[in-house]
């Protein structure tokens, strides 16, 4: 064994390298506040080993994407697992970037000589963010997509290339196969090689200059190995506690409904971190009347000037003047500045904070008074002991986490008070509950993708058709079918139409003038020239007369006609009761309630029909022309023809929806979707 | 490699690394802690990567082939696409094809056992065997095995190890029936893969 050893040490000279990676010295001994270097290390490890499996399990394309991430996240075992450790990997990444950049200019790491470090630190934080910037899109699915767009139309207003660079990026003009491969390419190819190359620079970069050794030193020197990499590795296993937490709280990584380039998702939002630039574009007015236009500013040249203010960090960390004095006043004046934030700016954007102005106050005297007590306690306050440039390095970066903290803190607060958000997400969460659903009773996906699944469900297609074309006068359980408010009903409530607990209502003096019903229509408010409709003078003043046994005769009446419809949710009880439902040619009559008078039923009586009433065939007609002759006719109300029809004046009239849309929201109303 | 930049500090030189249990201790404490954190993403990784090795299908597929009068008796063997519904990973076809057969009616009865129906992947290493009607055999241009007729190994040098593979065969309602599957390569044993 020592020979052969020996033989490969002979030809490679491993031992000196193990010795160099291994006995690194640290003076000082080691410390926890060394480790954020490693955990990184330790992150991109993981994301690379997962990643790279992960990658064997997905497709590029605009039919595969979401298809594939849906069958490792659902169908392959622990594939929501491999997926959930990378993506809260990347989540926690982020933050131990910040944590490890924080140190290193507490530290002083960022100083002269290293200032070349320090900038390679900063590419491998923007790069990181490439990383989860092209991450995101992948799976295809609404959030990312959307999210996404934002991002790449940003990319069309950096001047003279704006549009070149985004049509690139996107590979084309908009998105499609070409998008997801690029910037897969991109997430799995281009910048993992350049993270490579610039993490093994900035380790070795380390490594010339050795560690920046917190002073004063507390023990005495120490080696890499062992005293130093044990405490790293008990951070890196509270960094993967940290993940496997969120991984099995969250159940792995979300995946929202598969992207659809019609279907508006109002709740787009990139990832947290990402947050306050998102934010910060909502003030672009502030730059109105700039040169080059306010969007150019608040996209690109601000927040590119602060990422170049930080890459200068180490210049201004440079001055060397030691002047507690000043350096106090600039806290002071940094502090000054948080707490007129904190008070004057940020209040109104947390309304939940009102009338307890007395706490938020208090908080930030207590915090202003802490140097003082520090003082008081004769504990020294380090920042005050540094160099002018030093203490401006720290203050510089303690505004901008303020800022990003501040930003995002509204953006999310902002979002919570938010009901249009809160309707978008739950509607996001649903829709993905149902294609996964759908994929899962289907028996895999089609071939054209898991949006052809959605495009033909009435649960899903229903309420969107109904929001839009039929909520600007009907109610459908009181709101828009997609949670929404109708701001005026202007007709009934179609929530188990036909059901027998809605014709029970609708039969009865008590409901049918309330809004819910016929109140809002014109034949409770007729038009001019119009008397109100005879059916509801029929309700409110026949049937509140009615003795018992006709009472009697209306209940199972009404159980008939609403056989008709063959309502799904009704169908044990229309079994059960099949005795009385065989009354309902009897009761319809003249011999009976009479309806036949006036309504049409079988052979007899005009309109509307109510043969087959509420059945999928008859909503079909009704939708299609409430103004035919077997309907409304000219009693019709302003419900429009759907499908076309002949019109008033004979001529044909345009359908507003096609057979397929009007089958969707009839089905969606009458509860027949596939479950 | 050198250090220039490294602190000559005297007062804090490194005392020469001692043996004692405490180092053991903490280098131990090392391998295990990084084994584990290590171990973690791997196998994470490992069992979704070898998910393949657990996952069993049902071996045939019971495929409507052709009908019986459209086969002439004696007539030569037939080449047919097999179609079904087939899943992929996520993908479910309602249709699309999954490999093709031989259909041979040797027989003049209308009796399942008056057909024989071959998989057409030579069992050699997968490659499509062609029937060739002048020399009345099955052969593969890939390696050159030669089948006979009734799929036995025609040719003593053809590397295949056994002869076509011979799938089951049903009449119903004067249709063709087969139930197809595929074997494994280049052993002497037909043995269904699932």
């Amino acid at each position: 064994m020592k020979a052969l050893l020996n033989w490969l040490d002979h030809r490679t000279g491993y031992r000196q390298m193990v010795r160099e990676g291994l006995y690194e010295r640290i003076p000082g001994g080691s410390r926890w506040r060394y480790v954020w270097g490693s955990t990184l290390t330790f992150a991109i490890v993981v994301q690379f080993i997962t990643g790279i499996v992960l990658w064997m399990f997905y497709s590029p394309s605009a039919q595969t994407a979401w298809e594939s991430v849906f069958h490792i996240q659902e169908q392959a075992p622990g594939g929501w697992i491999l997926r959930g450790i990378h993506h809260w990997m990347a989540q926690v990444m982020t933050v131990l970037l910040l944590l490890h950049l924080l140190q290193v200019v507490i530290d002083g790491a960022y100083r002269a000589p290293r200032e070349i470090n320090f900038w390679f630190g900063m590419f491998l934080l923007g790069l990181t963010l490439a990383m989860s910037l092209t991450g995101y899109l992948l799976p295809w699915d609404q959030k990312g997509y959307w999210a996404s767009k934002v991002a790449t139309n940003l990319m069309a207003g950096v001047p003279f290339i704006g549009d070149a660079l985004q049509r690139t990026v996107v590979g084309g003009s908009d998105y499609g196969h070409h998008t997801l491969t690029r910037f897969f390419a991109l997430h799995a190819g281009v910048l993992p090689a350049l993270l490579i190359g610039l993490i093994i620079g900035h380790i070795y970069l380390f490594r010339r200059h050795g560690i920046t050794a917190k002073q004063p030193y507390k023990k005495r020197d120490a080696y890499f190995w062992p005293d130093q990499i044990l405490k790293d590795a008990v951070a890196c296993l509270a960094v993967l506690a940290v993940v496997l937490v969120f991984v099995f709280w969250k159940r792995g990584a979300e995946l929202t409904a598969p992207a659809n380039p019609g279907e508006q998702y109002s709740a787009a939002r990139p990832d947290w971190y990402f947050m306050f630039l998102f934010q910060f574009l909502k003030y672009q007015t502030m730059f109105d009347g700039w040169p080059g236009g306010a969007a150019l500013w608040a996209s690109i040249i601000v927040p590119g000037a602060a990422f170049g203010f930080f890459m200068i960090l180490p210049f201004i960390g440079a001055m060397k003047w030691k002047v507690p004095a000043i350096n106090y006043l600039l806290c002071c004046v940094f502090k000054a500045a948080a707490a007129y934030f904190l008070t004057v700016v940020l209040r109104p954007h947390f309304p939940q904070l009102a009338g307890k102005e007395a706490i938020v106050a208090g908080v930030v005297f207590g915090l202003a008074l802490l140097p003082m007590l520090f003082g008081a306690l004769k504990w020294r306050l380090p920042i005050i002991h540094r160099t002018l440039g030093d203490c401006s390095s720290i203050l510089v970066l303690y505004a901008g986490i303020f800022a990003f903290v501040v930003l995002t803190a509204i953006a999310f607060q902002h979002d919570a008070s938010d009901p249009h958000y809160a309707i978008a997400v739950k509607q996001a969460h649903a829709d993905a509950e149902r294609t996964k659903h759908l994929a899962k009773i289907s028996g895999g996906i089609p071939p054209e993708g898991a949006l052809a699944l959605l495009r033909d469900d009435p649960k899903t297609q229903g309420p969107r058709i109904f929001k839009s074309h039929c909520a600007s006068c009907h109610t459908h359980g009181g709101q828009d079918g997609m949670g929404g408010l109708v701001e005026k009903p202007a007709a009934a409530d179609l929530q188990g139409f036909a059901s027998r607990q809605w014709l029970t209502e609708f039969l009865s003096p008590d409901h049918i003038k309330t809004a819910k019903y016929w109140g809002n229509t014109a034949f409770v408010k007729p038009k001019e020239g119009q008397k109100e409709s005879k059916m509801v003078a029929q309700v409110v003043n026949d049937i509140a007369g009615y003795g018992d046994q006709e009472k009697k005769d209306l209940a199972d009446l009404i159980i008939g006609l609403s056989s008709q419809a063959k309502l799904k949710s009704q169908a044990k009880d229309d079994e059960k009761d099949a005795a009385v439902v065989a009354k309902l040619p009897d009761l319809i009559g003249s011999d009976g309630l009479s309806c036949t008078d006036c309504h049409k039923f079988g052979d007899d009586g005009k309109r509307p029909d109510l043969t087959g009433y509420g059945s999928r065939q008859w909503l079909l007609d009704f939708v299609k022309d409430p103004a035919h002759e077997r309907f409304y006719g000219d009693r019709n109300d302003r419900m429009p023809s759907y499908g076309g029809g002949a019109g008033a004046d004979g001529k044909a009239k345009p359908a507003k929806l096609t057979d397929k849309e009007i089958g969707l929201v009839v089905d969606w109303l009458r509860g027949e979707w596939r479950e | 490699m050198d250090h220039p930049a490294e602190p000559k500090s005297a007062t804090h030189a490194v005392d020469s690394p001692e043996p004692d249990r405490r180092d053991f201790l903490q280098k131990a404490a090392c391998v295990v802690l990084g084994g584990a954190i290590t171990a973690v993403p791997v196998a994470a990784s490992v069992r979704v990567l070898i998910n393949p090795v657990f996952q069993k299908t049902s071996a045939g597929v019971s495929v409507r082939i052709a009908s019986v009068d459209g086969l002439a008796p004696g007539g030569d063997p037939q080449l047919f696409k097999v179609a079904t519904d087939r899943h992929d990973a996520w993908t479910h076809y309602a249709s699309r094809e999954i490999g093709s057969i031989f259909l041979h009616r040797h027989g003049q009865g209308t009796a399942a056992s008056d057909f024989v129906a071959f998989n057409a992947a030579c069992p050699h290493l997968g490659c499509a065997v062609e029937y060739q009607g002048e020399q009345q055999r099955f052969f593969c241009p890939c390696h050159n095995s030669a089948f006979a007729k009734n799929g036995t190994l025609s040719d003593p040098k053809s590397p295949s190890p056994r002869g076509l593979d011979a799938l089951k065969v049903e009449v119903r309602d004067g249709d063709v029936w087969v139930e197809f599957m595929n074997f494994r390569a280049n052993i002497p044993e037909k043995v269904a893969i699932v």
